[in-house]
């Protein structure tokens, strides 16, 4: 061997066959940068030379005795975050699990040390589920509730309410909740929510409600989980007699077209969708304006039962057709038509898990609007196979009622496809974008939730497919996501620029973008199982 | 046998004069270096990552110019300026594989586990098999290791050069070498459709 020789012979060409490999592969890149990074670079080297070493002594001291400071207030922050707010029970019959019911002609008040106050009517139940020291969440189990909840900066209240929850900031306001089992009317079966907002604004989500809508002073929410309808009635200052302005906003598919106080995002970047929306909120214009003559909610005494809904609103669909009216024209985003598909929630429904994320923005896409066809859905494809029957699922959602559920089956069975893989190494969700989308500088984000086994890894990535004028497609991926778990949503996201690496080597834009693909891959010892996978809210800001 | 001129020596710039312009804390400096040398350094930090590490290896390229000008005033051979950004480099990658391995250990994304290569490429997809089983077997060597891999026979330094970016003796940077080679060379030979590709048509088509 030579001086500039290492190792065996053998292995010595090996290695540098396998160097040739990744050269090959991996071929030299010039790197960019935006002008911010440029500035940062230039500034890094810039700011040393301005600063002799005794400022940089003094500043290391002026930022420990900062550091110092500052942690000091977050102690106390802290100390006093960590004692959460605490309450009184007046009337009612309470037990150690902080439930609280009512007969029939009883009232209970709960008294929180915030200055906030929740009256329950009778024939009523709940309970605090939770305490912080900005508030509480109060679980209205059955029957009527008026909420007093004092604003303060980091206020955070909250009322769950059956599949529903009511966001809080400082307001004034009674729920009604007929249950599972409809206690309240002794109708087997209905499941009613009427929100009535007295003051302030509060946002209701979950269920019909999607990713929140968002009611003002005066506003009444209606929501009939039997029949998919969510209503919004503007209840007017004329008091009782007068009529009030009805939104009917539909089943799970109408927020989109909310032009009353709904909290959702409008769907603009997707011009079949917005289309649709308008379409939506036009049609629901031209029958909001029925007029009610029993005036219920408007001066209401707080802590009073409000008017049966059944008899306060037309809940029943006015005989003015769909929404959106169904046809072959219809694209595979719009609506559901009205009556949209009542969602049945199981006891053990799941339905909303975003959270908070899930008020103010509403994706483009929601599977919870597809009706039996899932029109402009494919689960896998000649090199994903891992994915089969897919379905919208009613019982489990990022946000809204409902997401895309698919089969999984992963294994190594068959033979290698033409990349290489296994047929089922990985598994496909390929959504057909209604119009072309230009999501240069855009944030493309995806849940999902994976049901299996709890030891197994899986890998994730999401891919937007750009079109060209040459027909040529571009899989312009979203950076691989390993190491995730089972039984728990993830969120993808991404950030596209004017121009994106490929994996293939070179650059694409994505200003025509036609698909939008979620991936998981088989990843790790355990590349056999199966289970289920739930894909929900995909879209872009 | 000799390997290939490497890339890494082949800039034609001044490099003291780089390096002095730099101590000078002179603007068009950064311009001038990065343009030189930005290309090797993401080079070698995506073939240390491997495939679908990009954007890792675009950030950690960034970071790498970002130490090499905070840093400069340590620079005492002027003339050694691409010594000293790739020793920079050597450790930013290190440090990058580390912190991915603490991100899997207290479970967060990404790991610092192989990612699979999406099934979506256009490359070859018998190349990419061989590239996944490759990087397979670059993930169980250490962190020095890996390095001295992808400058030898990626990169295709010298060993002088090697040592100097290693902070080794050359003694020792061949016997780490010749360690790295051996085990490497087995682990390849052990895997019949990583050796079976690297000796097949292939061989003769790109190393020639």
């Amino acid at each position: 061997m030579k001086g500039n020789e290492i190792g065996g012979a053998g292995d010595e060409a090996r290695c540098r066959l396998a160097g040739d490999l990744v050269e090959r592969a991996l071929p030299e890149t010039r790197p960019s940068l935006k002008t911010a990074e440029w500035d940062r670079l230039r500034d890094a080297l810039v700011a040393r030379g301005r600063r002799p070493s005794a400022v940089r002594r003094r500043r290391w001291l002026v930022s420990a005795l900062a550091m110092v400071a500052v942690g000091g207030v977050a102690a106390l922050f802290l100390l006093r975050a960590a004692a959460p707010v605490t309450f009184q029970v007046q009337g009612g019959a309470s037990g150690p699990d902080g439930r609280v019911t009512t007969a029939p002609e009883q009232r209970a008040t709960l008294r929180f040390s915030d200055g906030s106050a929740v009256t329950l009517a009778g024939a009523s139940a709940g309970r605090v589920a939770a305490r912080t020291a900005d508030g509480a969440t109060f679980a209205v189990e059955r029957g009527h509730a008026h909420f007093d909840v004092v604003h303060r900066a980091r206020t955070r209240w909250s009322v769950a309410v059956g599949p529903f929850e009511v966001l809080v900031t400082g307001t004034s306001f009674d729920v009604d909740w007929t249950g599972a089992s409809g206690q309240r009317s002794g109708q087997e079966g209905e499941r009613r929510l009427v929100v009535d907002l007295h003051v302030g604004a509060v946002t209701v989500r979950g269920a019909l409600a999607g990713a929140g809508v968002s009611l003002r002073a005066g506003q009444r929410l209606l929501a009939d989980l039997e029949r998919g309808r969510l209503s919004i009635v503007e209840q007017s200052e004329g008091g009782p007699g007068a009529s009030d302005a009805v939104t009917a906003l539909g089943g799970p598919a109408a927020e989109a077209g909310a032009g009353v106080g709904a909290g959702v995002g409008t769907v603009g970047a997707v011009p079949g969708a917005r289309a649709a929306a308008e379409a939506a909120r036009e049609a629901g214009g031209a029958r909001t304006r029925a007029g009610r003559g029993d005036g219920a909610a408007a001066g209401q005494q707080p802590g009073v039962p409000s008017t049966p809904p059944s008899g306060a609103m037309p809940l029943e669909p006015p005989a003015l057709g769909p929404l959106v009216g169904p046809g072959p024209e219809r694209a595979p985003f719009e609506p559901a038509p009205w009556p949209a598909p009542a969602p049945r929630l199981a006891r053990e429904t799941k339905v909303a898990a975003g959270g908070a994320s899930c008020v103010g923005w509403a994706p483009q896409i929601r599977f919870d609007r597809f009706d039996g066809s899932l029109d402009g859905i494919q689960v896998g494809s000649t090199i994903s196979l891992a994915f089969t029957h897919p379905a919208i699922d009613r019982g489990r959602s990022w946000c809204g009622a409902g997401s895309l559920r698919v089969d999984a089956r992963f294994d190594l069975v068959g033979p290698p496809n033409r990349l290489g893989d296994r047929p089922r190494h990985a598994g496909e969700v390929l959504v057909d974008l209604p119009a072309p989308a230009n999501l240069t500088g855009k944030t493309v984000t995806v849940h999902f939730f994976v049901e299996g086994p709890t030891d197994i890894r899986f890998g994730a990535q999401l891919f937007a497919i750009n079109g060209a004028a040459t027909g040529d497609r571009k899989w312009v991926g979203g950076g691989f996501t390993a190491d995730l778990t089972t039984g728990r949503w993830w969120t993808l996201a991404h950030a596209f620029e004017r121009e994106n690496r490929l994996f293939e080597g070179g650059t694409s834009p994505v200003d025509h973008v036609e698909k939008l693909s979620l991936q998981l891959y088989a990843i790790g010892k355990d590349r056999v199982w199966t289970g289920r996978v739930y894909v929900d809210d995909l879209g872009w800001q | 046998m000799s390997m290939a001129a490497t890339r890494f020596e082949q800039p034609a710039i001044d490099d003291a004069a780089l390096a002095n312009a730099l101590k000078r804390r002179e603007p068009r400096a950064t311009v001038e270096v990065w343009t030189a040398y930005s290309p090797m350094v993401l080079s070698y930090l995506r073939r240390y990552f491997g495939p679908g590490r990009d954007s890792d290896a675009q950030d950690l390229c960034q970071e790498v110019f970002l130490r090499l000008f905070k840093r400069i005033d340590e620079l005492r051979d002027p003339a050694a300026l691409r010594g000293f950004l790739m020793s920079i480099a050597l450790g930013v990658a290190r440090n990058g594989r580390r912190r991915a391995w603490v991100r899997r250990w207290i479970g967060l994304t990404p790991s610092g586990e192989l990612p699979d290569v999406p099934a979506v490429a256009s490359w070859d997809p018998d190349a990419r098999e061989a590239l996944a089983r490759l990087y397979g077997l670059l993930d169980r060597l250490s962190a020095e290791d890996r390095s001295l891999f992808i400058t030898r026979y990626v990169e295709k330094m010298e060993i002088v050069a090697i040592a100097g970016v290693h902070g080794l003796t050359l003694a020792t940077a061949k016997r780490r070498l010749a360690r790295v080679t051996r085990r490497l060379g087995a682990r390849i030979d052990r895997d019949p459709a990583l050796a079976g590709y690297l000796e097949g048509p292939w061989k003769g088509a790109s190393s020639g």
